[in-house]
């Protein structure tokens, strides 16, 4: 009896191992479509004072040029003392993650730098940001709630 | 799922204690061992299935080290020991400590070791130390194996202390998970805890984080010393009525399904030294390192050479515990170097000194001790540090500074007041005087505590959990 609980806790421990490892080397990307990772993401907070941005702003604000990815949308604050931001990215190729990181958060520091010194709440929103890569996923938001809007992303992959 | 959201206190628990209550005894773990499995897995719908490896091979390896222990085949029983003590430490240490060993290795090596960032999963650090805790002692013939596994994974998984603790030994539980005393009386104990846990959570901790939140974003060169010190002032509240207020609703609930867990928290702030802090802060935690890191490796009964030595191994391992950074470790050698010299140096000075001075001396030590807690790293801890000492501060007072202050003063007399035992005590006295009136106020308070609580997290976007990182 002993012996088969001794193989059991060994045959655990392997697959055990092997979940890890699966994790660790499998492919990230998701399937699904950028339009219900957009509509997700959007439900899950109050975007009131929030409009999607078409694609010249997107350009001008990370210099990302929408057509070499799968797709992009933007949401920015209407109010420009706003800094509330919504982006998510959907990627053609896992090798572009750095650079659409790099991407938000130079956006980030330049709007720290523009409220620098007078919109410090501003600012404390702006050091709230959260940047989530899953695979061929970016999402960056800068929101009160970003922690609800970060899980309906990751649900929604 | 946390405690303090409306999901789950007007939902996961009122169905959770129906379905507790309407069973029969014996299929009381069970459930309890269902519903935290749902609890977590809410949370975490891959990493469960870690949780439930975790159970199960914990559990074997309690029956068959009890076995070897009765058997008396000392190397099996030694071989089985040494493999679970390397399995759960392996799992921890890979989820936990991995990707900082990975990136220091990285600085000095000429190539760059790559790995894929795994998320944390949550309460790792909790569930594997209370697994532990189990094969040790059971190893150690402190305690009878568990042979139930619905009853052992009820156990680990026991939702109200899965994610943030306390840290509950099986010894202390395992007469319970067999009998406990299900009661109104108890449930309405609980009940308090449980209400009391969550004001502090969502009244006290997540309003004077907001202050710390602000402080912590001026820009740099642009803080003052008032600015700094209230930052820290703000943390300091925020950690303690945010991890304390966590850990009374998790006793708060325990009691509630009949379980008596240990206090984790007994009033930190009113300690008059740095050992005394120790043994009114994370209990629970500082028990478990003393019962299976100090002890074993002599604790106070070897040579002063070796007692050293322990002692900075156990904060070395604390600071750890909290989180692979340099800071978290600077952090756990800060207080072992101030428990040494309080052991060993300056105690007879600190004895001698009016009770004010030694209350100041370690509220301030402490609170230093915080900035490299929240401090992203050892380079800003510092730099915060000397800015609270007027090095790199934009002057002594400025307006944000003042402004901060009028801002928050009541809130900081408020949590000052709720630090102490005075309120509680008096709060009690008051409400186990005979008069009905008494009782009805009572309730009336903590409704009101409730309410209160209900129409922050209705209304507010900002909960964070500070522990949760752990």
């Amino acid at each position: 009896m002993m012996k088969y609980i001794t193989y059991i806790k060994y045959a655990l421990t392997l697959a055990c191992l092997i979940f890890i490892i699966s994790l660790c080397v499998s492919d990230p990307s998701s399937k699904a479509l950028l339009e219900d990772v957009e509509k997700a993401v959007v439900e899950s907070v109050d975007m009131t004072g929030l409009s999607k941005q078409p694609n010249k702003m997107i350009k001008r604000l990370y210099g990302l040029m929408p057509e070499e990815y799968e797709g992009i949308v933007l949401y920015t604050a209407d109010f420009g003392m706003d800094v509330e931001e919504v982006v998510v990215v959907k990627l053609k190729d896992t090798d572009q993650q750095d650079a659409v990181v790099a991407a938000m958060e130079a956006r980030v520091a330049s709007q720290l730098e523009s409220f620098d010194g007078y919109g410090v709440d501003q600012c404390a929103l702006l050091k709230k940001n959260i940047i989530e890569v899953r695979g061929n996923y970016i999402l960056l938001i800068v929101h009160n709630d970003g922690v609800t809007a970060q899980k309906a992303f990751k649900d929604s992959l | 799922m946390i405690f303090s959201s409306i999901f789950f206190l007007y939902v996961f628990l009122p169905i959770t204690l129906i379905l507790y209550f309407i069973v029969p005894f014996k299929l009381k773990n069970a459930i309890l061992l269902l519903v935290s499995l749902v609890f977590y897995a809410w949370g975490e719908p891959i990493y469960v299935v870690l949780m439930m490896f975790s159970i199960i091979f914990n559990w074997l390896s309690g029956l068959e080290i009890d076995h070897y222990r009765n058997v008396e085949n000392k190397k099996m029983l030694r071989l089985s020991f040494i493999f679970n003590v390397i399995v759960n430490l392996a799992l921890i240490g890979f989820f936990k400590y991995y990707g900082f060993l990975v990136d220091n290795l990285n600085v000095i090596l000429p190539f760059d070791i790559p790995y894929k960032e795994l998320a944390l999963p949550i309460g790792i650090s909790f569930y594997t130390f209370q697994t532990m805790s189990y094969v040790i002692d059971v190893y150690r013939g402190k305690t009878p194996v568990q042979k139930n596994i619905v009853s052992f994974g009820a156990y680990v998984t026991m939702f109200p202390q899965l994610i943030a603790g306390p840290i509950v030994r099986y010894v202390d539980v395992e007469r319970q998970l067999r009998h406990r005393e299900i009661s109104w009386t108890k449930f309405g104990e609980g009940a308090m805890w449980f209400i009391r846990g969550l004001g502090k959570k969502v009244l006290i901790a997540n309003n004077v984080g907001m202050a710390f939140d602000a402080i912590l974003a001026l820009p740099e060169g642009e803080m003052s010393v008032l600015s700094a010190w209230i930052g820290c002032i703000a943390y300091t509240f925020q950690i303690y009525f945010d991890f304390g207020g966590y850990s009374d609703m998790a006793i708060g609930l325990g009691k509630m399904f009949g379980f008596d867990f240990i206090k984790n928290f007994d009033y930190p702030y009113i300690s008059k030294s740095i050992t005394e802090f120790w043994r009114r802060w994370h209990i629970s935690l500082g028990t478990w390192f003393r019962e299976y890191v100090y002890i074993p490796l002599g604790g106070n009964r070897v040579g002063t050479a070796k007692m050293i030595r322990n002692i900075f191994v156990v904060w070395l391992l604390t600071g750890l515990w909290h989180g692979a950074a340099w800071n978290f470790i600077a952090w756990g050698l800060y207080y072992g170097l101030l428990l040494f010299l309080e052991k060993y140096l300056i105690k007879k000075y600190i004895d001698r000194l009016p009770e004010v001075v030694k209350w100041l001396y370690t509220i301030l030590l402490v609170m230093i001790g915080w900035v490299f807690f929240f401090a992203p790293n050892l380079g800003s801890a510092f730099s915060y540090l000397g800015t609270m000492f007027g090095v790199g501060a934009a002057g002594f007072v400025d307006a944000t500074g003042l402004y901060y202050l009028g801002g928050y003063i009541l809130l900081f007399i408020i949590a000052t007041l709720c630090s102490g035992p005075g309120l509680y005590r008096g709060f009690f006295r008051f409400s186990v005087r005979k008069g009905k009136h008494h009782i009805v106020m009572t309730v009336v308070a903590y409704a009101l505590i409730l309410i209160l609580c209900t129409a922050y997290l209705v209304n507010a976007t900002y909960n964070p959990f500070l522990y949760f990182r752990f």
